[in-house]
């Protein structure tokens, strides 16, 4: 088994290439998802059921949204949308990387908190392009 | 002490340093240029290196024992992303270690694309919303982290084969002194 890792290099020029190339890709990949444009509902999904979709530039005011927590499992999660976008606000679940991804507002974005099964997704015409290419 | 007992202590002590190397990172402030939930993966040096020296068995063991512990200190969901990110990138690298001659940083950067990809489809059954949107960055983040592990590996690779060497994994000894 050992000779499986002796004598091997760390990195060629082919190998550089090719991270150079996939880099690249992605790259232009994400710079499509940052241009394209702002969305204007935000659907929000529990355990993949639709629970509510918000007319994010149809509201005036700040609307703050408390998430049934019979539906995630317990978890406490406050969701606040405005005209510019919506972001989950607080959330009682153990990793808080919902809170962390902070506003949304584009079109196939999408801030997710796995432990309660929520997801918050930009709908838009670009986002069937988002998740074919 | 019998081969197969070293062997075995062998691997607990790398499942012991695979769990250091998860809590570790888990003290790190998160890093605002990374998108949300991204790691750099140290554990995955020690999986890396236990499928190329020891095999594939234990090194599912150790990507099962690391799942375990983030099951018990994060939680259900973290502990089934683990279990299926570690499963996976620790088959795929064992295959390009057995198969192929590919550099250590491919192996690497395949083993941390591989993790990321296991934890997206695992999201995607979890919450069925458009999780792919996330493939872009988990690509430009998986191959620096999967070149951060390639070399870190690299740079520790001779003395973890000294350690090695003390636990009966025999032919580590033979190799290294024949370079």
């Amino acid at each position: 088994m050992p000779e499986l890792t002796n004598g091997r290099k760390f990195i060629s020029k082919k190998n550089i290439i090719f991270f150079a190339v996939l880099i690249l890709l992605s790259a232009a990949v994400w710079l499509f998802f940052i241009f394209s444009p702002s969305g204007g509902t935000a659907d929000i999904e529990i355990n993949g059921e639709p629970y509510k979709t918000v007319n994010l530039p149809a509201l005036a005011a700040p609307e703050v949204l408390r998430i049934d927590s019979t539906l995630t499992g317990g978890i406490e999660i406050t969701v606040t949308a405005d005209n510019t976008g919506i972001a989950v606000t607080h959330s009682t679940c153990p990793d808080k990387t919902c809170m962390k991804t902070g506003k949304i507002s584009k079109a196939g974005e999408a801030v997710i908190c796995l432990p309660a099964k929520l997801s918050i997704t930009i709908g838009g015409k670009s986002r069937a392009d988002a998740v074919t290419y | 002490m019998k081969t197969a007992s070293k062997k075995i202590a062998f691997i607990g002590l790398l499942a012991a340093l695979a769990i250091a190397f998860s809590f570790l990172e888990g003290l790190l402030p998160p890093l605002p240029f990374l998108p949300p939930g991204a790691k750099l993966g140290l554990s995955n040096i020690v999986t890396m290196f236990a499928a190329g020296t020891t095999g594939i068995f234990s090194a599912l063991i150790i990507a099962v024992v690391k799942a375990v512990f983030a099951f018990l200190t994060r939680g259900i969901t973290a502990g089934v992303m683990s279990l299926a990110g570690g499963l996976l990138s620790t088959t795929v690298m064992w295959l390009i270690f057995r198969k192929t001659k590919l550099s250590l940083s491919v192996i690497g950067v395949s083993g941390a694309l591989s993790h990321n990809f296991a934890q997206l489809i695992i999201a995607f059954f979890l919450t069925r919303a458009a999780v792919f949107y996330y493939a872009p960055f988990m690509i430009i983040f998986g191959v620096i982290t999967g070149l951060l592990t390639g070399a870190v590996l690299k740079i520790s690779l001779p003395p973890l084969m000294k350690v090695s060497r003390h636990f009966g994994i025999e032919k580590a000894e033979r190799k290294i002194k024949n370079e």
